[in-house]
């Protein structure tokens, strides 16, 4: 039900309301966070900045669920990179050996293959998926929204029991 | 910005963290307080915490530790207590510390309320440690307790009982070697027998040679014949002699296995006074007990006490511990890449407890004030690669002191405790001496010095405990019961002090307590000087009874033995006397016949003489 919620806001949003450039925003903060384990000092401060940032929270939300589903795919390769620059890279050993002595760079778990590598591909993936989503938004508004709006699937979930239901209760309590 | 959540997270959040400002003092004194009882077993208590954020710091004007095992006393109390953790091994979950400052340490304050906390659960049956089975041991030994009382031991005294048959070895031995003596009597009998029947070939021998007449033999030819049947004669008793020989020496070697074995009834007789001395409970004056009987419970219930401490630090200062924190695992995996660390850290680590003992003006005549250093208190020495060490020094007005150093070593496979303790001057007092039935008393006032070496490697345990008792006083409970008692009291009244010293070991087997004091060597002089013409008498009464249930047994014994052995003995004898009467016999009748063959053939020689020269 809450991701439906989430679908629909985003949706709605891609429509009208926010900006593109909130919406990639939050669409590109997500996608970082939604790579990388949970429970690390980066992902608590990236958390605290899509709170912070007037960013859309239904595309943060939604892209947490689809790049967590796609790190779960990619584990090896993130694995794979985050190997190559913990090991492979001996230029960056140095590095690593003053964060890993540095009091606070341990509780970021740098030293985890699959942390680095998620972190350092979701941010190459940051500018592709900001400017991608900006795009997107834009083009959705001028052309894809009617025809978004006659699909089957998007006419179940605006019209789903669920979501009423969840709509009447948030406009109560609101 | 989102004023929305800036207006009810961010708010909201900063004040969260106001009040936790504001209580965490609190919070983090009952977390320190509660771990601390966890350990101890017994109420802690912290005044006035205060944490400090910039640097790290954690103060307290006083922490009460009370006595598990006396919980109206403290184990200790502090003045104000200090230290700062470091704040970047902090960020990293480990706590720190460099110093911690300890100041007005004293020892065994009184508690103005109770310190015990609630009971819990009895725990379940365990491994049983060395020091722990030494505890047990330490009570069973205290509770043995020799009988000195002359009068419980005349009272008790029913040798008659004692005396039963079943219980002597003598008597037993000596039925024993009846059965010997009628066994070897048989034997000598059909030996006997054997020789009867060589009398009559004796007899027959000795017949034919009677028969043998001079007159008749006129021929050297007849004399010859008559020569040769004397010497078959001869070599035939020969036999018979050489035969009855060897039959004599085995009876002869019988009878002197028998009549060894009989003087072995002196042992015998000897070891029966021995074990009917033992059963009617008199005591033999040479046995180093009587102190033992005076300090041992007392003492070795003390030992059991500061054991039972000794227990709590074997089990509560931590191995090493290698093995990794339980964490939930990660939703993805990875793998944690090490990289050289410039110096690695415990989960905890307190390097340095410097304990200060107060001012002499503000010290209360009444308690220890300690002074000393603690290293390296942690939840792993192999990573600190220092073992836990105690020095402190106490001291209290009136002279009073004492040192105590340990160290707890938990980097070997094995871990290795040792304690060297020493107490000087201690005035002390209500030491109860004696026991219910022999001396009770108590020392009221006395001065002591003592030290005590303690190693507990593993399992193992050894100690060394020597203590001097000085300028003390006695007050005697009752009056004296008995003669021991009264000399013992006596001796007691004259002495101002004495030495005791006791050792606590096992190696691979079983703990050992020895318990040694000069206390034993002045009682036992004076003991024997005075009761030892009772306990002389005493033993003398046993002896003879038990010489005189034995006595019987053995005369009757010895009768029978010497009437079989002379029986035998005078058939050898008579039998012997006999093959004698016939060798000698037969010996004169070979030399008259020798001289005979000698005399007939001079003869002979002389009438041939006689022919050569006769004219034809």
């Amino acid at each position: 039900m809450f991701w439906l919620q989430i679908i629909k806001s985003f949706i709605s949003v891609l429509r009208s309301g926010q900006t593109p450039r909130q919406i990639a925003g939050g669409f590109a903060l997500g996608a970082i966070v939604g790579l990388m384990p949970f429970f690390t000092l980066q992902g608590l401060l990236l958390w605290l900045v899509i709170l912070v940032l007037d960013v859309n929270l239904s595309a943060a939300l939604l892209a947490v669920a689809l790049f967590a589903l796609l790190a779960y795919i990619i584990d090896p390769l993130l694995h794979a990179l985050g190997y190559f620059l913990l090991v492979d890279s001996s230029s960056l050993h140095g590095l690593w050996t003053s964060l890993y002595n540095a009091p606070i760079a341990p509780l970021t778990r740098f030293n985890n293959t699959v942390v680095l590598g998620s972190f350092v591909a979701g941010f190459i993936l940051l500018l592709p998926v900001y400017f991608g989503m900006h795009h997107f938004v834009l083009a959705y508004r001028t052309h894809l929204h009617t025809k978004v709006e006659q699909l089957k699937i998007y006419q179940i979930i605006s019209k789903s029991t669920l979501v009423k239901w969840y709509d009447r209760i948030k406009n109560i309590t609101s | 910005m989102r004023k929305k959540f800036v207006y009810f997270i961010l708010i909201p959040v900063v004040a969260l963290c106001v009040v936790v400002y504001l209580f965490v003092d609190r919070w983090v004194e009952s977390g320190l307080e509660a771990a601390g009882e966890a350990i101890v077993g017994a109420r802690v208590e912290i005044d006035n915490l205060h944490l400090s954020l910039s640097p790290i710091a954690i103060q307290f004007t006083r922490l009460q530790v009370a006595n598990s095992k006396d919980p109206w006393k403290n184990l200790f109390e502090t003045g104000k207590v200090q230290f700062s953790l470091n704040f970047g091994q902090l960020l990293r979950g480990k706590y720190i510390i460099e110093t911690m400052e300890v100041n007005n340490l004293i020892l065994g304050t009184k508690r103005t309320t109770d310190g015990s906390l609630p009971k819990p659960p009895p725990p379940p049956p365990s491994h049983t440690s060395a020091v722990a089975e030494l505890t047990s041991t330490l009570g069973n030994e205290a509770q043995k307790a020799p009988v000195f009382d002359l009068n419980k031991i005349r009272g008790e005294l029913k040798i008659d009982g004692l005396l039963n048959t079943q219980n002597l070895r003598t008597v037993q031995y000596i039925d024993t070697l009846k059965l010997q003596v009628r066994d070897a009597s048989q034997q000598w009998q059909t030996t006997l027998n054997d020789v009867e029947k060589s009398k009559q070939r004796l007899a027959d021998v000795q017949a034919s040679i009677n028969a043998v007449n001079f007159n008749e033999l006129k021929t050297v030819q007849s004399i010859t014949a008559t020569l040769n049947n004397v010497n078959n004669a001869y070599k035939g008793i020969n036999d018979i002699n050489e035969t009855f020989k060897n039959r004599r020496a085995a009876v002869t070697s019988q009878l002197d296995r028998l009549t060894t074995s009989v003087n072995a009834i002196d042992s015998y007789a000897r070891s029966d006074y021995e074990m009917v001395r033992r059963l009617a409970r008199v005591p033999d004056l040479s046995t180093q007990g009587i102190a033992k009987l005076l300090l041992g419970r007392e003492i070795l219930q003390k030992v059991s006490t500061y054991l039972s401490w000794i227990e709590f630090a074997r089990t509560t200062v931590p191995k090493y511990t290698s093995k990794p924190e339980n964490e939930s695992p990660p939703r993805f995996k990875g793998q944690d890449i090490h990289f050289p660390v410039d110096r690695a850290y415990p989960k905890w680590w307190i390097k340095k407890i410097a304990i200060s003992g107060g001012e002499d003006k503000n010290q209360n005549p009444e308690y220890f004030y300690a002074k000393g250093e603690v290293h390296n208190i942690t939840n792993d020495q192999r990573i600190t690669g220092y073992p836990l060490t105690i020095s402190l020094a106490g001291s209290r007005a009136g002279g009073s002191a004492f040192t105590f150093d340990a160290s707890f070593d938990r980097r070997p496979d094995v871990p290795v405790d040792t304690y060297r303790v020493t107490a000087s001057n201690v005035p002390t007092s209500g030491i109860t001496f004696g026991q219910a039935d022999f001396v009770p008393s108590r020392i009221t006032k006395a001065m002591i010095n003592s030290s005590a070496e303690v190693t507990v490697p593993g399992d193992h345990f050894d100690s060394n405990i020597k203590i001097a008792f000085r300028d003390l006083a006695l007050v005697f409970d009752r009056s004296p019961q008995g003669d021991i008692e009264r000399i013992t009291r006596d001796v007691l009244a004259g002495i101002t002090g004495f030495n005791v010293g006791l050792r606590l070991w096992n190696t691979s087997g079983p703990l050992d307590v020895a318990l040694t004091t000069d206390l034993d060597e002045q009682l036992t002089a004076r003991t024997k000087k005075v009761v030892g013409d009772e306990f002389a008498k005493l033993q003398n009464d046993i002896r003879a009874k038990v010489d005189q249930r034995i006595a019987e047994k053995r005369a009757e014994f010895e009768k029978m033995f010497n009437q079989k052995k002379d029986e035998a003995l005078s058939q050898l004898k008579g039998y012997e006397s006999l093959v004698n009467q016939n060798l000698a016999l037969l010996d004169g009748k070979k030399k008259d016949l020798d001289a005979r063959i000698e005399q007939e053939k001079k003869k002979q020689l002389e009438n041939a003489v006689k022919g050569l020269f006769k004219t034809p």
